[in-house]
């Protein structure tokens, strides 16, 4: 029998309220996520998060029909909404198809109206068909007479209708909404909008629940929470309409508002230049901040009950495994040796008998060093052999590339290569044999080991490896969505390739490889600003990988798992500004808390890392340790709109210092300019302070 | 209507060897740089011409060949543009009309049936020419891939429902899957269906389509990877494309009555005639939507050569007193 993959599912929206309850997970205790939304609050709440950060699963299984199947029908379902003390009405605003209300020759002004009113039937209907589906075992205590007149009382017009009971009021919404339809789609053909408002702004979304706790016993002390999803489909005028919902709520109402990160258009309220305040009109949470600041433990744990619930519905493990079934084990993470003495081993046999590529590439650069003088202490090309036999290290290439990267940052300082190459050699001796803990291989070890390793894979042609459960949780940064994605591909290569994920073999590194960069692309591609916007994001983005690849690449990389940026905003144009924020309100960025300080003026500059989603399209590193400065002119080059010549200046400039035989600054233009002045830790010798 | 009635409509291939003659007064065609889209024009044997100067292509109308009058206005959408193009040229109810959607935009063809309808014509010619090959297979791009906004085609509103549980989503998918990613995630929450040009205008075609809707599996969601979710209509016929969205709006309808319905017309231009056919026929005053990703320009040149050419013709009359 064919299993399907369980991740196939990532969006809460392609989800069934069963699934959405099934799959649900929460942090343990105070730490509940649920918690932090407060259902039973009366304070309102924006609930930002960037796109598959979980808001809709949240909000949803807040809502009514998750409470119904959480209580259960009946007299189950009403006494469990009393008790849970708040009545959850989710809706989407995508649903609402904001643009109709726009345009077609009308005044903004009445378009704003005009959505008022349609989103008072919208939410009347919500409400009123919640609540007979409340009592749909007991009608006769909802339909009395004066809950019917009251509902009546709150139209500016009197239903001319027979209202007998509350589906007759429902029916009345019903077609006043369709009316409303008709008036606002004839308008785009005949430019006249033709339709009478019968309702005043708030009467239902704030009067309807005030009505309805007074007649309705289960009601009777329950929060009504507007449980409002995708936000940012409306336009900056419908926003006004809910931003005045915030401002007007009255107790038995509150509003809890989904939206990405990009999405709040106002916080203005209708007919008014008065803005809504946070933390006094409403509060934020910000879902995707939330869940990457957790502890790094909390984070996997709460992983891994994902992993273990879609598994277990799935029938690829039976329930009683689940307790202490670990998705960590179940994907091989290659060789963890430290010196990567078996992988190592095999990356090396390709290259018996002949240079490996980093000695190959040392030597072409010691060689062309010679000829413009620019290798220290060598003058002939017979040298060279001197240092590369010191430097090599036949038993161990990954020891060998540390020892390579070692001699360059001497060369950089303009070290004597002669007594470089010895004290290396001696130093890759010791820390082989284990002795070794302080030498200068322990520190490179200690600080450089993933980008060296991304080197080694790089120069003898392996795909750089994202591989482990623990990486990809990493990945995801916060957003569950982009967990599932990676396990959703990683899964559908590793079935491809013939194993049995979860049940009898562990997921390839191939599997892993190549499902992580589906997903790595699927998330750039994904992840894009509507218009121009989103092509100039993407632009700058792919400038921003080429230069942080670049340098880790780089002979001489000066950071370690650089995948961060500081930024002079001082300095920056106003597309670049704009452009960096939209990068990180479409999650590609994401801002480091505290900034970075500046060393030589003293400012606080903002920060970036790059979304760690991204990182396989530049072979960039998950973690985030190193970062680099970017003046105002190279955000402008990378941001901004210059030509593409400010940004290959640009990389000139940062690469020159990084590079064999010269090592040097280079001018404005990018031509190089001077040499690198050598700055020499006194207590290693081989290194510079920018470690 | 059902599904059936579709097929009374009739359609019928186009000699490229002669001129076309069919005692047509007007001949009304939008200019594109794509070869198709003159070499159609040079087989129409009509005195009074027009080259619609659609503004999403960019072109002043200098730049237009001077075998047709050029019209072209900054209205603020597609169905005003023609709008105000037929009171230009006066009662169109009494001509016999011929039109090439060759070069059209397929929300303007989708507009044209609706104002047609509006305008009191009964009976219409439309013609559509097959290209020999897209410049880039299913890399060609028809837009600038901008999206500005998905949004419905003015008179394909509809009449929405609150509850959004069971909402239908049909993608009429092309080469462009930017555009079909566009469209899947601003309805993010419905199932989605994508409706596939086959038998395909050249047998490469259909492999292309399905290449580049894999493109963007993942924004479609779980749907993209279930063939039961693919289904299909000729690329080149409206009727059968009808047809189809009538059985998929059934099928869906009977399970879910209320359901709100989209249709994204994404593929070839005979297929977007087919949804404002089908919209047309069965959809007003319903919860069905025609949706469309509007971008900031689209590729003047996409294809090269005439390989067939189609004419549809088209009644109206019974369609009116439904809208």
């Amino acid at each position: 029998m064919e299993i399907r993959n369980p991740f196939d599912l990532v969006k809460a929206t392609d989800l069934s309220d069963v699934e959405i309850e099934d799959y649900f997970v929460d942090f343990p205790g105070a730490a509940s996520l649920l918690a932090r939304i407060k259902p039973t609050s009366p304070m309102p709440m924006v609930i930002f998060g960037g796109k598959g950060s979980g808001k809709t699963h949240l909000m949803r299984y807040l809502s009514f029909p998750l409470q119904v199947r959480r209580h259960g029908d009946g007299e189950a379902g009403r006494k469990g909404i009393s008790s849970d003390k708040y009545l959850g009405i989710y809706f989407k605003c995508g649903s609402l198809n904001a643009y109709r209300f726009s345009g077609k020759g009308q005044p903004q002004d009445i378009w704003s109206h005009v959505f008022a009113y349609y989103m008072e039937l919208w939410i009347s209907q919500m409400l009123l068909r919640t609540v007979i589906e409340i009592h749909a075992d007991c009608p006769e205590t909802v339909n009395v007479p004066a809950l019917l007149e009251e509902i009546s009382a709150l139209l500016d017009v009197h239903p001319e209708v027979p209202i007998n009971q509350l589906e007759d009021h429902l029916t009345h919404f019903h077609s006043l909404q369709r009316i409303a339809d008709i008036a606002i789609n004839n308008c785009g053909i005949s430019k006249k909008l033709d339709l009478k408002i019968v309702a005043t702004p708030g009467n239902f979304a704030i009067g309807l629940p005030k009505v309805l706790a007074r007649h309705v016993p289960t009601l009777r002390d329950v929060l009504f929470v507007y449980l409002a999803d995708e936000f940012e489909n409306l336009t900056e005028h419908q926003q006004e309409y809910f931003n005045t919902l915030v401002r007007e709520r009255e107790p038995p109402v509150t509003i809890k508002i989904g939206v990405r990160l990009y999405g709040i258009r106002s916080v203005r309220i209708l007919n008014s230049g008065e803005e809504n305040r946070k933390d006094s009109e409403y509060e934020e949470f910000r879902l995707d901040t939330e869940l990457r600041n957790r502890r790094e433990d909390a984070q996997l744990e709460f992983a891994t009950q994902l992993v273990r619930k879609r598994l277990v519905i799935n029938g690829t493990i039976a329930s009683k495994q689940a307790e202490t079934f670990a998705p960590s084990e179940w994907f091989e993470i290659g060789d963890q040796d430290s010196r990567l003495s078996a992988e190592g081993r095999n990356i090396a046999e390709k290259y018996v008998g002949r240079d490996t590529p980093a000695i190959a590439s040392l030597r072409e650069k010691l060689i062309h060093g010679i000829k413009i003088k620019a290798s220290p202490g060598l003058d002939k090309n017979e040298d060279v052999n001197e240092i590369i036999d010191l430097v090599r290290v036949p038993s161990n290439i990954f020891i060998e590339k540390v020892s390579v990267f070692l001699l360059y940052r001497a060369w950089a300082r303009k070290q004597s290569l002669q007594e470089a190459a010895h004290t290396i050699s001696q130093s890759a001796t010791e820390y082989l044999s284990g002795s070794g803990s302080r030498s200068p291989h322990a520190v490179v070890m200690k600080h450089f080991r993933t980008d060296i390793l991304a080197q080694l894979y790089r120069e003898t042609d392996q795909r750089q490896r994202y591989v482990g459960f623990g990486t990809f949780v990493k990945m995801s940064a916060g957003l569950p969505r982009a967990l599932l994605t990676i396990l959703k591909h990683i899964y559908t290569w590793s079935t491809f390739l013939g194993e049995d994920p979860f049940r009898s073999s562990k997921v390839s590194l191939k599997a892993q490889t190549d499902g992580v960069a589906q997903a790595s692309e699927w998330f750039f591609s994904d992840a894009r600003a509507p218009g121009p916007v989103g092509t100039e994001v993407r632009d700058a983005m792919t400038k921003l990988g080429q230069l942080l690849r670049d340098l880790r690449f780089s002979d001489k990389p000066s950071e370690s798992s650089l995948s961060s940026f500081s930024v002079d905003l001082l300095g920056a144009q106003e597309p670049a500004r704009e452009n960096l924020a939209n990068a990180e309100n479409w999650s590609m960025l994401i801002k480091i808390a505290g900034g970075q300080h500046d060393r030589n003026e003293g400012r606080v500059d903002d920060k970036y890392q790059v979304h760690p989603m991204l990182a396989p399209r530049w072979d960039l590193p998950v973690a985030r340790r190193g970062a680099i400065a970017l003046s105002g002119d190279e955000v402008n080059a990378i941001f901004g709109t210059n030509s593409g010549d400010a940004f290959e200046r640009v990389i000139k400039r940062r690469l020159s210092p990084m590079l064999a035989p010269m090592f040097s600054e280079a001018d404005e233009n990018g031509s190089r300019k001077k040499e690198v002045r050598p700055l020499v830790d006194p207590s290693l010798g081989l290194f510079t302070s920018d470690e | 209507m059902t599904n059936d009635d579709y097929l009374l409509y009739r359609k019928g291939p186009l000699s490229l060897n002669s001129s076309w003659v069919g005692g047509w007064d007007t001949f009304v065609s939008a200019f594109n740089s794509s070869d198709r889209v003159q070499l159609m024009a040079n087989h129409v044997a009509v005195k009074e011409r027009y080259w619609l100067n659609l503004p999403e292509y960019g072109f002043k109308n200098s730049d237009l060949p001077n075998t047709a009058t050029p019209y072209t206005s900054n209205a603020d959408s597609e169905f005003e543009f023609l709008q105000e193009f037929f009171l230009k040229i006066g009662d169109i109810k009494k001509r016999r009309i011929l039109i090439d959607i060759t070069g059209f935009l397929n929300h303007y063809v989708v507009a044209l049936a609706k104002l047609l309808i509006e305008q009191d014509v009964d009976e219409c010619t439309i013609i559509y020419g097959e290209p020999v090959r897209y410049l880039k297979s299913e890399q060609t791009q028809f837009s600038d891939r901008s999206v500005m906004s998905v949004r419905q085609i003015v008179g394909f509103e509809g009449v929405h429902s609150t509850d959004t549980k069971a909402d239908l989503l049909i993608l009429a998918s092309g080469y462009d899957a930017r555009l079909v990613a566009e469209v899947a995630n601003n309805k993010e929450h419905a199932t989605k269906i994508q409706l596939f040009g086959l038998p395909s205008m050249r047998p490469d075609m259909y492999q292309e389509s399905l290449l580049a809707s894999a493109t963007v599996a993942d924004t479609i969601g779980p749907e993209a990877a279930h063939r039961g979710s693919f289904k299909y209509a000729p690329a080149n016929d409206p009727f059968i494309t009808a047809s189809e969205l009538s059985k998929i709006s059934v099928q869906h309808r009977i399970k879910h009555p209320l359901a709100n319905l989209y249709i994204s017309p994404l593929s070839t231009k005979p297929q977007a005639l087919g949804c404002a056919l089908f919209y047309l026929s069965e959809c007003p005053k319903t919860a069905t939507s025609i949706l469309y990703p509007y971008c900031r320009s689209y590729a003047r040149e996409t294809s090269e050569g005439l390989a067939r050419a189609w004419r549809y013709d088209m009644e109206f009359a019974h369609l009116r007193a439904r809208l």
